[in-house]
């Protein structure tokens, strides 16, 4: 037994049963003033959880309308403010949050070998911008909502929407401080908290996918903070920014508006794909196929996509120099992101692989993300962009991957620390007949999106030309099948809260620190500072499979 | 030379990785400053490009004596800054406090100048909303509005600014001295660098612009 | 105080407040001189020596780690990023 084997052992024996960070420590206040990366990442797990039930409600009532093509529920007004609060919740209080908040927030000290961030009152104070940002936005909800869409743009939001603009646009000017905090906290604490011997290349592909979405966090979030407090001020004050009567240019406000939105899908998915390079690697038993290249990709992603904003305003009047620089930009920035697909399939090669719910989940994420991304490559292409700008195709592209792609990562990785976070297991068959739901569900919601788009069907409208009415009713159809698989886990995860099988330090076999302290960890994490002397992902001997053997050289054997 | 022992807030157990940590969270944040105020810098910026005589129209009307008086006090501000956190590093308790003092005041006295050029520039009907606004180019229009804004999210900062130096001002008083937290000092001093260097770039653009010949 | 001290502490800020007050000083005259040319550009010019002494003297920015100053450049080369496709855009419209 090795050093390293061990402190393992140590760590996750010693630590007494019941007693960990959930047991320190049980009044309300001991968790709305907790600076506890774990408890910060639950107290965010649930107010994520909430607010994805609101922006799913708003997608109800969108596919609900859209079942036939004449107006049924809801006026042009009503619809506008529906798919606005459905895209602004969606983004900023469920998906751009989602992985880092949570499993970031629970998983990253613990992967590094560490006891904490590197400045844990700020990680509270950001959970009560993200909490403030919230409020701010419900009340918009309830005072009758926004109908600009997620996009704000101007002339209309600042000069003649009637509803109330000033409120969501505060709400997200806040709740991107959140992000911003979250994201600084992060890079400092991968920086100058790692535990010794944990190099940057011993770093799991988590910790870089965290690192590398912090930086796009860091630096993307306060353009964003600057054209919403634009907006704020033209419409709040009535003084001419972008106005187009007195000189102003509303597609400044679109340059400043996607800098940020187009890293922020960055956001969204760089954290996906730490998630799933973990799962593929445990569950197929293999080492990272490529570790190297996978770190680069995500940097390389992480920067390039800074310079692409411009893709989403071809049609908007932007010179087409600039179409054509964006595009081909855009073009450049598939490559890293094939590298990736490529390499979650090379380390599926000769993998034994599990097919566990979180695995389903990854093994998902990985074709639909793969769709998603080609779909987006012909995108880049400014004539079919022209084509299908403001179509469904559009929606069904983005869909399939903050949707297809994220959220299902993001409950794999849910679904795969569950027993650490929680110590509890859940039910198997529950999870995986989840996950397959999920997976058909959701290509039957927005696969006919590719094609009603391309028909020509446009986005934002609530009435439509009956020729469409058939991809429509499927794409409502598979929504029910959706929302059967987002709402099973709450069942089944909240029932093994109460009556599911303790969970021991590592029930996956899998590699990585966060596994070598119990289920659920004490309050400080590790008993003992860990030290790593290993690569990551030593999920077997370096230069063979697992479960390699040539029969042909073993001795004979008579009979079977 | 006696570097007091600073105080460790959690998780840091190490005095020199605590002051990296917090040197290289101010900057991460600075840096998102630059970015923001980058932003805002845009706007201007194509203002200027697209319509220059509207935007010089607009900046001839500014109050330069006002913007200078400013930037001498802020200057001065940093100065002081700068010297309270040089002695705090050295346990020159009664320098690092006159610095903070006067540090604090002169912020106050910015904003109290601000205060006043605001209410000229209000009685001059040089706030560019609805009829009453003074001038006839578009460009001036969109320059007074930049005015504003800048001004006003400059003196936010500002305002935070002082909170920071106020509570290190009280933490001096509660604790006989800030030598021992020496770290916050400095990272207090970066920020308050920052809005200087903000006001550095913001004056002449808005003040020294379109005047003269 | 010793004189080493007195220096560091409060010789070298007003040596740089000293030349920050010229500095604009030069601005200013310049901006209101009669057929001065180059406005634009002394102005900036003046302000980005200005920034220089508040980041090398007051903020000591060349004894910062190499940490913070990859920190301060990555704000600087993202914000060129912005203004580069922005104004290149606009200025090829």
């Amino acid at each position: 037994m090795t050093a390293i084997d061990l402190e393992r052992a140590a760590n996750a024996s010693l630590a007494p049963r019941l007693a960990s960070y959930l047991t320190e420590g049980t009044t309300v206040r001991s968790w709305l003033l907790t600076t506890d990366h774990k408890r910060i990442a639950l107290l965010y797990f649930a107010s994520i959880t909430v607010f994805f039930f609101v922006g799913g409600a708003a997608a109800v009532g969108i596919r609900l309308e859209l079942f036939t093509p004449r107006a049924d529920f809801f006026s042009s007004d009503t619809y506008n403010r529906l798919f606005t609060m459905h895209g602004v919740v969606m983004v900023w209080f469920f998906l751009v949050p989602s992985i880092p908040a949570t499993l970031g927030n629970f998983l990253l000290p613990l992967m590094i070998g560490a006891h904490e961030v590197a400045f844990p009152k700020l990680n509270l104070v950001s959970w009560y911008l993200y909490i403030g940002g919230g409020l701010f936005t419900v009340l918009c909800l309830f005072l009758g909502g926004v109908d600009t869409g997620w996009t704000f743009y101007t002339p209309f939001s600042t000069m003649f929407s009637n509803s109330y603009v000033l409120l969501a646009a505060l709400g997200v000017f806040v709740v991107g401080f959140s992000s911003i905090a979250t994201g600084v906290n992060f890079i400092a604490t991968v920086h100058l908290m790692r535990a010794e011997g944990m190099t940057w290349m011993r770093l799991p592909l988590f910790v870089w996918a965290m690192y590398a979405t912090s930086l796009v966090m860091a630096l993307a979030t306060p353009v964003l903070a600057m054209a919403l407090l634009l907006i704020i001020a033209e419409r709040g004050l009535g003084i001419p920014i972008f106005d187009p009567t007195v000189g102003g240019d509303p597609l400044l406000f679109q340059h400043l508006f996607w800098f940020y939105s187009h890293p922020a899908v960055y956001i969204m998915i760089l954290p996906a794909m730490g998630v799933v390079s973990e799962i593929i690697a445990c569950e197929a038993r293999r080492r990272i196929f490529g570790y190297q290249a996978m770190v680069y990709a995500m940097l390389v992603i992480a920067v390039l996509g800074f310079l692409v904003w411009g893709h989403h305003m071809f049609v908007s009047g932007q010179s087409p120099l600039a179409s054509m620089i964006f595009s081909f930009l855009s073009f450049v920035i598939a490559v890293p992101s094939a590298i990736k697909v490529f390499n979650w399939t090379g380390t599926l090669y000769r993998g034994q692989i599990r097919f566990s719910a979180p695995m389903l989940y990854a093994l998902g994420f990985v074709g639909l993300f793969t769709l998603g991304g080609l779909t987006g490559l012909m995108l880049a292409a400014v004539p079919v962009d022209v084509h299908v700008s403001d179509t469904y195709f559009v929606v069904a592209h983005f869909h399939y991957i903050m949707v297809g792609g994220a959220v299902s990562a993001f409950f794999g990785g849910l679904h795969f620390w569950w027993p650490k976070i929680t110590g509890r297991m859940y039910s198997e068959v529950f999870a995986r007949f989840a996950a397959v739901a999920l997976f058909f569900g959701f290509n039957f919601t927005f696969f006919p999106q590719f094609i009603v788009g391309y028909l020509g069907m446009p986005r934002r409208y609530h009435e439509y030309v009956p020729e469409f009415q058939v991809w429509n009713v499927m794409s409502s159809t598979g929504a029910v099948t959706l929302a059967i698989a987002y709402l099973m886990p709450l069942v089944y995860l909240g029932w093994s809260l109460l009556y599911g099988e303790r969970a021991s330090a590592n029930p996956h076999d899998a590699t990585g620190l966060e596994w070598s302290t119990a289920s659920p960890p004490p309050a400080h994490n590790f008993l003992t500072p860990p030290r790593v002397d290993a690569e990551p992902y030593a999920y077997h001997d370096d230069a063979k499979a697992p479960g390699y053997e040539n029969k042909a050289e073993h001795p004979q054997r008579a009979g079977a | 030379m006696s570097r007091p022992a600073a105080i460790l807030n959690a998780p840091w157990d190490d005095q020199a990785r605590q002051r990296e940590a917090m040197r290289f969270g101010v900057w991460l944040f600075l840096a998102g400053e630059i970015l923001f105020f980058g932003g805002l810098l845009l706007v201007y910026a194509v203002a200027r490009y697209v319509d220059p005589e509207g935007s010089l129209a607009g900046a001839r009307e500014t109050d330069a004596a006002y913007g200078f008086a400013n930037t001498i006090i802020l200057l001065t501000s940093s100065c002081a800054m700068t010297i309270a956190e040089r002695a705090a590093k050295q346990g020159l308790e009664r320098v690092a406090s006159a610095g903070l003092w006067i540090a604090f005041t002169l912020g106050a006295a910015f904003l109290a100048v601000k205060g006043f050029e605001y209410r000229q520039d209000l009685q001059e009907n040089l706030f560019p909303s609805g009829r009453a606004f003074r001038l006839d180019q578009a460009g001036a229009a969109r320059f007074w509005a930049f005015y504003w804004v800048a001004t006003l999210v400059h003196m936010a900062h500002l305002i935070a600014g002082l909170g920071l130096i106020g509570r290190l001002i009280a933490l001096g008083r509660l604790e006989r001295g800030v030598g021992r937290r020496w770290m916050a000092v400095e990272v207090t001093s970066f920020y308050w660098h920052f809005v200087d260097a903000i006001w550095i770039i913001l004056f002449p653009l808005l003040y020294l612009a379109g005047k003269g010949g | 105080m010793t004189k080493e001290q007195k220096r560091y502490v409060v010789r070298a800020p007003l040596i740089g407040l000293a030349a920050l007050i010229g500095l604009v000083s030069l601005s200013a005259g310049w901006a209101y001189a009669p057929f001065a040319p180059a406005k634009l550009e002394v102005s900036l010019a003046c302000a980005a020596l200005m920034l220089a002494v508040v980041l090398v003297v007051f903020m000591e920015f060349r004894r910062a780690g190499a940490l913070v100053r990859v920190t301060a450049l990555a704000g600087c080369v993202w914000l060129s990023f912005l203004f580069l496709q922005t104004l290149g855009e606009i200025a090829s419209r």
